[in-house]
């Protein structure tokens, strides 16, 4: 940078008047700051909510599913081949193998809808970390009588710890003289886990894959396998289910996270950075502070341009020493505002006066996430408006003449 | 040798009551090492000549020849001419009024050559020359009028331009203040062969000057020489 341009800014800021403090200024630094907090907030927040969406989405889900592609349970032989096909596929973290179907739960005369997963607990690691979620009891589904519940499906059905109660299913009903009885199986609750998605937390239970399996009546078949991948490949899933669905000559049926909440995601980013947009509009509105206050300072300096233009300074040298200045200023400004906005949304997220609604937003909870892209798109887009708003009043400068600066500065 | 020569200069101005001829055919010529006072009315058009003479105004007609070059404000070299080639004083100094008295004399050498150092060190030269360098740390407002326009001079010649205008150097300050900054300007003509072109309305002044123009109805004429 032009040393004259430093020298002057360094003169700026140590001035013994602090013009920097001047109300114009002062308004230019309050109306950026506001603006950026509030668009740091939205923007914080809801990455905060996407990120907690995943995070929770994958606690429970796994990443890519395999399907019998013939519309029937998986095999012992189909189950071979694909276990050993998944063992040497680098993208894999961990698989592991479900029975699920939907089911009635039953406690205390209550009747509840939901689905019941059997999944083994000695696979190591586990394909999903909903593990994690039992905040109440334990997870111990190692026995075949043992089960765990959403929080909101044993809030529905009144039970507590060790309280048994009964699953019923029409599948494999027995037929008797009074006609269908479906069947039934009585579990032991060892705990209830709390994901934060309404979705899981009011409709899934989690027992022993051999409990389910012999409950279903499936002998060796299961309902499906779950794939983790690793991070690395995540957003990859829909490629890679591509890809294996051939190598697996299409023995499967093979669906991403992408298929089932593909969309979901794809819309939250774009709500993200429509929102985005529109608060951008109320950085655009603070930069008309930026005008005026651009405006005032070159009136302000009016003799001080005139006489550096008498001396040779060019209008451009100008035009930096005072764009220098308000960059500066407007770059703390913004570096304070996205601070402040980083600030209020962890308070936020800590406070308890206001939650979301499960049943509507999927989570319960607010959530934020500090994401370096946000961070620096936010800087960017502001930093351009100030640097756009700073230029128009700049040109004034070009369009002085010099004697008319010094003959009024002298009156 | 001449180093200014203008020709049928004529320059006017265009307000609500139509066209104020100001100048109307000025011929001059002004030879390094001169000085060269120019007196008149208040309103007769000394400060617009000044300002047009050190190109700080463009003119309608005629021309200006500035060491054999012909010069205008929409030249593409006019920020290197205002800085290198002449130097401005000022009726009322226009120090800056956040820089100090070596910021403000430093200030077209800064721009010339973009090093603060040198800029600084040429400016402490000249202010012992003119014995203001105890108050080189000190801000305009600080500094008596006589002091700021010593600044003001200093300023106007660290550059080692080829001409000085100067535009009523003595307006603003008392006789004593007057005299002691014409004996400076006569002393940097003296010791440095610098050539000043002076705008004032004190005949006494422009009696001591080499040579003594007289601008009435937008014309020059010479008083002696």
């Amino acid at each position: 940078m032009n040393k004259l341009v430093i020298f002057f800014l360094n003169k700026f800021l140590r001035s013994p008047r602090k013009e920097w403090l001047r109300v114009d200024s002062i308004f230019m630094v309050l109306g950026i700051i506001i603006s950026v907090a509030t668009l740091t907030i939205s923007l914080t927040l809801f990455d905060g909510y996407t990120s907690a969406m995943k995070k929770i989405y994958f606690g429970v889900n796994s990443h890519i599913y395999f399907f019998n592609g013939k519309d029937a349970p998986i095999n012992a032989k189909l189950q071979d081949k694909l276990e050993q096909f998944l063992s040497d596929q680098p993208e894999v973290y961990s698989f592991g193998k479900i029975i699920s179907n939907q089911v009635m739960i039953t406690s205390k005369g209550r009747v509840k809808a939901a689905f019941l997963r059997g999944i083994d607990p000695e696979v190591n690691p586990q394909p999903t970390t909903f593990k994690k979620f039992v905040k109440i009891g334990s997870y111990d589904i190692h026995e075949n009588n043992k089960i765990v519940i959403g929080y909101k499906i044993a809030k529905e059905l009144n039970v507590g710890i060790n309280d048994t109660i009964k699953i019923i299913s029409p599948i494999n009903s027995k037929v008797t003289a009074f006609g269908m009885l479906p069947t039934s199986k009585s579990f032991i609750v060892s705990g209830f886990y709390k994901s934060g998605m309404h979705e899981y937390d009011s409709q899934y239970a989690f027992c022993n894959i051999q409990a389910a399996s012999e409950y279903f009546n499936l002998a060796d078949n299961v309902t499906m396998y779950e794939v983790k991948l690793k991070d690395d490949f995540i957003e990859k899933a829909d490629y890679l289910a591509y890809v294996w669905s051939h190598k697996l000559d299409y023995d499967f049926q093979i669906s991403s996270w992408l298929d089932f909440s593909g969309n979901l995601f794809a819309l939250l980013e774009l709500e993200k950075w429509v929102i985005f947009i529109i608060l951008s509009f109320l950085v655009l509105i603070a930069s008309f502070n930026v005008i005026s206050a651009v405006s005032a300072t070159i009136i302000e300096k009016k003799s001080e341009l005139g006489i550096m233009r008498a001396f040779g300074a060019s209008n451009k040298i100008l035009r930096k020493i005072l764009l220098v200045r308000i960059m500066i200023i407007s770059f703390i400004s913004i570096l304070l505002g996205q601070a402040l906005g980083y600030v209020l949304s962890f308070l936020i997220s800590k406070q308890g006066f206001f939650q979301l609604k499960g049943e509507i937003y999927f989570i319960d909870k607010l959530y934020v996430s500090f994401q370096p892209f946000s961070w620096f798109i936010i800087l960017s887009v502001s930093l351009l408006i100030v640097f756009v708003a700073s230029l128009m009043p700049l040109r004034k400068i070009e369009k002085m003449q010099i004697t008319n600066i010094l003959r009024g500065a002298g009156k | 040798m001449n180093i200014l020569k203008v020709e049928n200069l004529k320059k006017s101005y265009h307000d609500a009551g139509g066209k104020l001829e100001i100048l109307k055919g000025i011929d001059l010529e002004i030879n390094a090492g001169e000085t060269v006072a120019i007196t008149g009315q208040s309103g007769s058009g000394k400060s617009t000549l000044l300002h047009v003479l050190g190109m700080l105004d463009d003119y309608d007609s005629g021309s200006i020849i500035f060491n054999n070059e012909p010069i205008k404000v929409s030249d593409k070299k006019i920020n290197k001419f205002r800085n290198s080639e002449i130097g401005f004083v000022f009726q009322f100094h226009y120090l800056l009024e956040d820089f100090t008295a070596e910021e403000n004399i430093a200030m077209p050498a800064f721009i010339k050559n973009n090093d603060k150092n040198a800029s600084k060190k040429a400016a402490q030269v000249l202010m012992k020359k003119l014995d203001i360098i105890n108050r080189k740390d000190h801000y305009p407002n600080q500094l008596s009028g006589g002091e700021q326009q010593r600044v003001a001079f200093a300023r106007a010649i660290i550059n080692n331009p080829k001409i000085v205008f100067a535009d009523e150097p003595t307006g603003n300050l008392d006789s004593e203040h007057s005299n002691e900054l014409i004996s400076l300007l006569i002393h940097l003509n003296k010791s440095f062969n610098q050539t000043f072109v002076i705008v004032t309305h004190n005949e006494d002044i422009a009696g001591k000057m080499d040579k003594h123009y007289h601008l009435e109805n937008g014309k020059l004429s010479l008083i002696n020489h």
